[in-house]
């Protein structure tokens, strides 16, 4: 019996290493990814201890381990500060509104896009709407700056359409702020993410389509009953990952270069987050165990939030990321 | 025949061509270098890298007239790397990547360290340098230092006593405006603040198009308004009891925002420019969209030379002084070279470090050769070459003469070089604005360092929060209510920040610092 059960493990571990062999060149791909995160996301992991010590920069990397001990004397002084309160709002307000704006629209775009029968038309709007994706927010910021200016073109239309008598303050008034960083990430990243969800549809079986039209299913009962159901694995798992995201800008990860790039002393109130906030009080006064405690903070948020929604969509959808 | 006379005469043309040429090859060619400043060897340099922490810095090559010269006279060359950003240098002390030297204005305590940099009073005394550094410098790079020794010299340092035996003007905010607007408005009379906003008023009236007042936020703000409405430009005050008063939480402070206001309610600054940087402002003046421009005495008419193209009409002036208060600055300098312990040459490094603050080396660096590139005017202020001068219209003096290896600098040198070429019309205001500055070293001195703990910590939130930010809201309130409830808020913040603690903290430190220069609160 005993021999047996030996003999049918030696026999599997047999049968995975000539799966392993078979495997070899895609397993060094494999090995590859892993060695890249391995060291540039797992070794500088133990940087993470600086938060909890009174680390000086002149003492190089070895002071990463030699300085005091200080607890949680950093997590206390941003917890304490008198901008933690605005700093947290800020962030979670921009970032809630800009998933709940942003995220429904790549699928839209993307069911749309797939329902257009002309090829050069479709494959014309995945362009327009993909290019913005490349260009950066510096760029980006620097254009909406000379439109959005008080003689610029955006307030010359406004005036001209009779919207305001006079320009409105834009780029500086604390109440233009979040419908810009919204409309600009919009605009900049839903090309990007729709073609995620596009490959979630060319996977969909045409079969189903066949059958759904010889039912008498017109174009929205398709896409309502057949397109929608089969990418929401993928729609969830972009969801979870986008929420993992949150704090740095759900799908586009872009509230730091927005607020950094679009934020200013008039609109400082609503645009100054905790990652702004940290690289002028923490990074530039080279204040890294603060600004290590602080990044430390939201990964933490960050790691509940994806087991949060994953737990939650599994129990909802069935579907999860792991 | 013919050939052998068409070689004979291609031969006497290149000769003499050669022989003209000649005196002027020589008359170019600077005097040969004396051995005083020799450290290296020029043919085969002793090459010395630096960081310069100003990712704005015009230049990340060693080459030109200057540093040719440089290299000539003293066998030293250097190899910048300029800064990609403001976090690049912390990077490079936490990993030990330090270049030979490092030339900074911030961190100036971090690196005043012993295991990080040698300290020029040690090497000094090591390899028998003769140099007799000034006390007042190294006062000043102690402020930075946690034992008692200086790891660097303010470049462009300069006390009263230097401004008052000088014609130039120093580098602070101030404003420039059209004065040929003004004549045409009447020239009406400008003595003070109030003045200053009927002007503005009536600009706005006669040409309802173009922004009375343009500032940005990036550099010089609203300086010259705090200095009008008889407010510091420090974060700090010293009342006659010797105790540290923090100048936001001031009565001259809330004039100040209260003015600024007003300025706002009447629609005669914007609240765009708090998003706008220096370019911007001058964009709005030289797109004739502007009356007046917040910048700084560096920026003379050819800053906005550009207005000239549309409107050869405008001519720009600065602003008088518009109040007696003093025009308050705590400088100790601007920036610092360090001298690493990576630096494989401390002593040829210290040596080179005496010939830039030399005023051999300050001129050198900052003017060119004497005889060539200038020479000494009249008045005192240097009178540049054809070329020099054509360079700089041309914007290609950085290029072709390189003059900004100036780790020693003068900033009396600087801003000679700078009025010099500045016209006549300029010459009142410099001088009144001259003689309305007053350097009060202590408030810099005395400001916390990095081994102050959490009093540097309330400090630069202090002033992350006061400078600008703080600010914005307060001045762009519509009404008078709104500004009342906005600058509320704002001393409630500053309450929050700690800034009572910090002035307590302050009281004793600013008491030994005013005594350390000879000053007195009482």
């Amino acid at each position: 019996m005993e021999l047996e059960q030996r003999k049918q493990r030696a026999g599997r571990m047999s049968l995975g290493l000539r799966t392993f062999q078979k495997q070899g060149m895609l397993q060094l791909f494999v090995l590859a990814g892993v060695i890249y995160i391995f060291i540039f996301h797992y070794i500088p992991m133990f940087g993470l201890i600086i938060g909890f010590k009174d680390y000086k920069i002149t003492t190089g990397i070895g002071g990463m381990f030699t300085s005091n001990w200080v607890g949680l004397k950093y997590f206390k002084e941003f917890f304490g500060d008198y901008k933690f309160g605005e700093l947290m709002r800020n962030t979670l307000v921009l970032s809630i509104l800009k998933l709940i704006c942003s995220f429904p629209i790549p699928i839209l775009l993307a069911i749309f896009i797939n329902e257009v029968r002309n090829r050069p038309l479709k494959k014309f709007i995945q362009t327009v709407s993909y290019l913005p994706y490349f260009i950066s927010w510096v760029i980006v910021s620097g254009m909406l700056k000379i439109m959005a200016d008080s003689s610029g073109i955006i307030n010359q239309a406004i005036v001209a359409l009779g919207i305001s008598p006079k320009p409105l303050e834009l780029l500086t008034s604390p109440k233009y702020f979040y419908p810009i960083a919204i409309l600009t990430a919009i605009w900049k990243d839903t090309g990007w993410w729709t073609i995620i969800f596009l490959a979630a549809i060319t996977g969909i079986d045409p079969t189903l389509y066949e059958a759904a039209e010889i039912d008498g299913a017109g174009r929205v009962r398709k896409m309502l009953d057949i397109t929608l159901p089969s990418i929401a694995p993928t729609i969830t798992v972009v969801l979870i990952m986008a929420l993992g995201n949150l704090l740095g800008g759900g799908l586009s990860g872009s509230n730091f270069e927005q607020c950094y790039l679009l934020g200013n002393a008039g609109n400082i109130e609503v645009s100054d987050i905790i990652q702004t906030y940290v690289m002028r009080i923490g990074l530039s006064n080279a204040r890294y165990s603060y600004a290590t405690a602080v990044g430390m903070f939201q990964s933490v948020i960050s790691v509940i939030l994806v087991y949060t929604s994953n737990l939650i969509s599994k129990k909802v959808s069935g579907n999860g990321l792991f | 025949m013919k050939k052998n006379l068409q070689s004979c005469f291609a031969f006497l043309l290149t000769l003499s061509l050669l022989i003209s040429s000649m005196p002027l090859a020589w008359a170019e060619e600077a005097a040969p270098a004396d051995d005083k400043w020799m450290i290296g060897d020029p043919d085969n340099p002793v090459t010395l890298t630096v960081f310069i922490n100003f990712s704005w810095y015009s230049t990340e090559s060693f080459t030109g007239i200057i540093p040719e010269e440089i290299t000539r006279r003293t066998g030293i060359k250097l190899e910048p790397i300029r800064a990609v950003d403001n976090n690049q240098l912390g990077v490079m002390i936490a990993s030990g990547e330090l270049p030979d030297l490092v030339f900074t204005s911030k961190l100036l305590d971090t690196l005043s360290d012993p295991s990080v940099s040698y300290a020029y009073n040690e090497l000094i005394d090591e390899y028998g340098v003769d140099w007799d550094v000034d006390n007042s410098h190294i006062v000043n790079a102690k402020a930075f230092s946690s034992d008692d020794n200086y790891y660097f010299l303010h470049s462009h340092a300069a006390t009263d006593e230097d401004w008052a035996n000088t014609t130039a003007v120093p580098m602070v905010a101030t404003m420039v405006y059209r004065h040929d607007m003004y004549e045409e408005l009447g020239s009406p009379e400008v003595k003070n603040a109030d003045d200053l906003e009927n002007l503005l008023m009536m600009v706005k009236e006669k040409w309802p198009e173009i922004t009375p007042l343009v500032f940005s936020v990036d550099s010089w703000y609203l300086n010259p308004l705090k200095t009008w409405n008889n407010c510091s430009l420090q974060y700090f005050d010293v009342d006659e009891n010797g105790q540290c008063q923090i100048v936001a939480k001031s009565e001259a402070f809330y004039n100040y925002l209260k003015y600024a206001n007003r300025l706002y309610q009447k629609g005669l600054i914007k609240a765009e420019c708090f998003s706008w940087d220096t370019a911007a402002a001058r964009t709005a003046i030289c797109s004739n969209t502007a009356f007046a421009n917040i910048g700084s005495t560096q920026y003379g008419p050819g800053y906005y030379s550009a207005i000239l193209e549309e409107h050869p009409e405008a001519d720009l002036r600065e602003m008088m002084p518009l109040s007696d208060y003093k025009l308050n600055e705590s400088d100790l300098g601007w920036a610092g070279t360090f001298i690493t312990k990576n630096n494989q040459y401390p002593e040829e490094s210290i040596r080179f470090m005496q010939f830039l603050f030399s005023e051999e080396g300050q001129k050198l660096s900052q003017w060119g050769r004497e005889g060539i590139e200038y020479t000494i005017g009249e008045n005192g202020l240097p009178v540049f070459s054809e070329e020099w001068t054509k360079s700089v219209d041309e914007n290609t003096n950085a290029e072709i003469y390189n003059p900004w290896f100036y780790f020693g600098g003068s900033k009396i040198l600087e801003a000679e070089a700078r009025c010099a070429v500045e016209p006549d019309t300029y010459i009142a205001s410099n001088n009144a604005i001259r003689e309305s500055y007053h350097n009060e070293p202590w408030y810099a001195y005395a400001a916390p360092k990095e081994s102050d703990g959490d009093y540097k910590v309330i400090y630069d939130k202090m002033v992350d929060f006061a400078k600008t930010n703080g600010q914005a809201k307060v001045i762009v309130s519509a009404t008078d209510e709104e500004f009342e409830k906005n600058y509320a808020s704002f001393i409630s913040q500053l309450d929050s920040i700690g800034v009572d603690e910090l002035a307590e903290f302050m009281t004793p430190r600013l008491q030994e610092a005013m005594e350390l220069f000879g000053a007195s609160y009482n």
